[in-house]
């Protein structure tokens, strides 16, 4: 269980990477990751390496969302597995976030 | 040599209990240079007296004290400690004694010397075992803090445990129109189950999954039983229901916690279900002659934001006698077995195709259930009802 970030200056882009299971572990790691970097007006979370997610950590998305909103940023999620997609369909994620298969 | 290396605080205090068989001027001389308190008795009896009064973190004894030896005193000192504190005891003798190290264990005797005295290798270890004392301390002085902690907090969930059980039907009384299985006691992630009838005899059901920890279930489960209770008196649609627990939902939770929730009204004189399924895993319909419909999650949780109009809209599935409503957590599909397999939909699937001409599927699921489990204590909790229309 591990996040990484990547920060690209000329895209304005952060890219948050988590590995392994996305649950209440990562909490706090994942929200160091988007706190107080300033001038990114583009969000990539990149779910390639997410085995498996749970409701607590669709929280931690949405405390993403919520945390950044005054901001207006593009959050977007993408490279999820087939049962990652299946519970962000679940929970119709969908609303709150784009997700991008590739 | 280093000889101020360690700046121990004033109150540090060694206590020497020492007859004129070993000489310790020397030692004394040089723990005092380095800014240890030395307390120092010749006999067994003020030793102890001493130890009582200035309760020194280091003692060291020689073997053959006056009135209690070496051994009788290390014994009486122990019995006023309590037995977490760590107080190292140095025990010197003269050479020609020849100590018995399991006897020096038994005692706790940390160390031993014979005279005449090598003060460096003493000071050396008194140092050592100083700062190994120091090191307890902290640790221990962080045990009580955390354990204190923990007790509060234990009986802050207890508290909250109460107060959420109260929110789920009573285990007492027979429903013989729905029957359902939950985690017992249980705060771990928090299902909650809500089922009153109207005065006109229109039942409401709603089955609900908190996310995240079980206190923010207790805390909403509370609030919304009461609104659920009210409207269901008043006899309000389903979708006004839906509206208005996650407009509560919304208030009071924080952005990070949510809860699925599947909301059923089984109309008595329409011959019709509505079903409102938001972000529980799939209801099944069904009756003797097998599945009649399946409804997947249409909605998101409540408590994020709120619905729009398209959002509120329910599902209407036309109702016989007979017929059966099977609502789920995602607990029942993630229950996972020793090694590791989930129990899934297919098996949930299988037993109530297999089941349904014999009206056995609820016992089935549990049957299936128990043999998938094995006894294995599952982290989410596992609910699972069927409502005979």
């Amino acid at each position: 269980m591990s996040v990484t970030a990547i920060l690209k200056h000329d895209e304005r882009l952060l890219v948050i990477k988590v590995s392994g299971h996305f649950n209440f572990s990562v909490q706090k790691d994942f929200r160091m990751a988007y706190e107080n970097i300033k001038d990114v007006k583009n969000y990539q979370i990149d779910l390639s390496e997410t085995q498996h997610i749970d409701s607590a950590g669709l929280g931690i998305l949405m405390a993403m969302r919520t945390s950044l909103s005054n901001e207006n940023p593009n959050i977007e999620i993408c490279r999820c597995n087939n049962d990652v997609k299946q519970l962000l369909d679940i929970f119709r994620i969908g609303k709150y976030f784009k997700i991008k298969s590739m | 040599m280093v000889t101020q290396e360690n700046n121990y605080p004033a109150q540090f205090t060694i206590l020497i209990a020492t007859d004129v068989s070993v000489d310790v001027e020397e030692l004394k001389d040089r723990l005092i240079d380095k800014g240890y308190t030395i307390i120092f008795a010749t006999d067994g009896k003020t030793a102890l007296d001493h130890f009582a009064q200035f309760r020194p973190q280091l003692v060291i004894i020689s073997d053959d004290l006056p009135i209690y030896d070496g051994i009788e005193l290390t014994e009486k000192i122990r019995d006023l400690i309590d037995n977490q504190s760590f107080i190292p005891f140095i025990l010197l003798s003269v050479s020609e004694k020849q100590f018995l190290l399991h006897e020096l264990s038994a005692y706790h005797i940390d160390d031993y010397y014979y005279a005449p005295l090598d003060n460096n290798k003493i000071i050396y270890k008194i140092d050592t075992l100083i700062r190994y004392q120091l090191q307890m301390n902290t640790i221990s002085h962080k045990y009580h803090r955390l354990n204190s902690k923990y007790h509060r907090l234990q009986y802050e969930l207890d508290t909250a445990e109460r107060c959420f059980l109260k929110t789920r039907p009573s285990h007492h009384i027979q429903y013989n129109d729905i029957q359902y299985q939950m985690t017992p006691h249980s705060l771990s992630n928090g299902d909650v189950l809500f089922y009153e009838k109207s005065p006109q005899g229109d039942r409401y059901i709603i089955l609900g999954d908190f996310t995240g920890h079980g206190l923010s279930a207790a805390i909403s489960a509370c609030s919304i039983k009461g609104i659920f209770e009210e409207m269901v008196k008043n006899s309000h649609s389903l979708e006004m229901i839906v509206n208005e627990i996650n407009d509560e939902l919304t208030k009071i939770l924080p952005p990070e916690l949510f809860a699925a929730i599947c909301a059923v009204k089984i109309n008595c004189n329409e011959k019709a279900a509505e079903i409102w399924n938001g972000s529980l895993p799939t209801v099944y319909i069904y009756n003797k002659y097998g599945i009649k419909q399946t409804l997947d999650s249409q909605y998101p949780p409540l408590g994020i934001e709120e619905l729009s109009d398209e959002e509120l809209i329910t599902t209407k599935v036309p109702i016989t006698d007979g017929d059966c409503i099977m609502l789920t957590t995602d607990g029942l599909i993630e229950a996972m077995n020793k090694e590791r397999e989930m129990f899934g939909n297919e098996r949930l699937l299988k037993c109530i195709i297999e089941n349904t001409e014999t009206g056995k599927v609820f016992q089935s699921v549990t049957l299936e259930l128990n043999n998938h489990l094995q006894g294995m204590v599952q982290p989410d909790d596992v609910t699972y009802l069927e409502i005979n229309c």
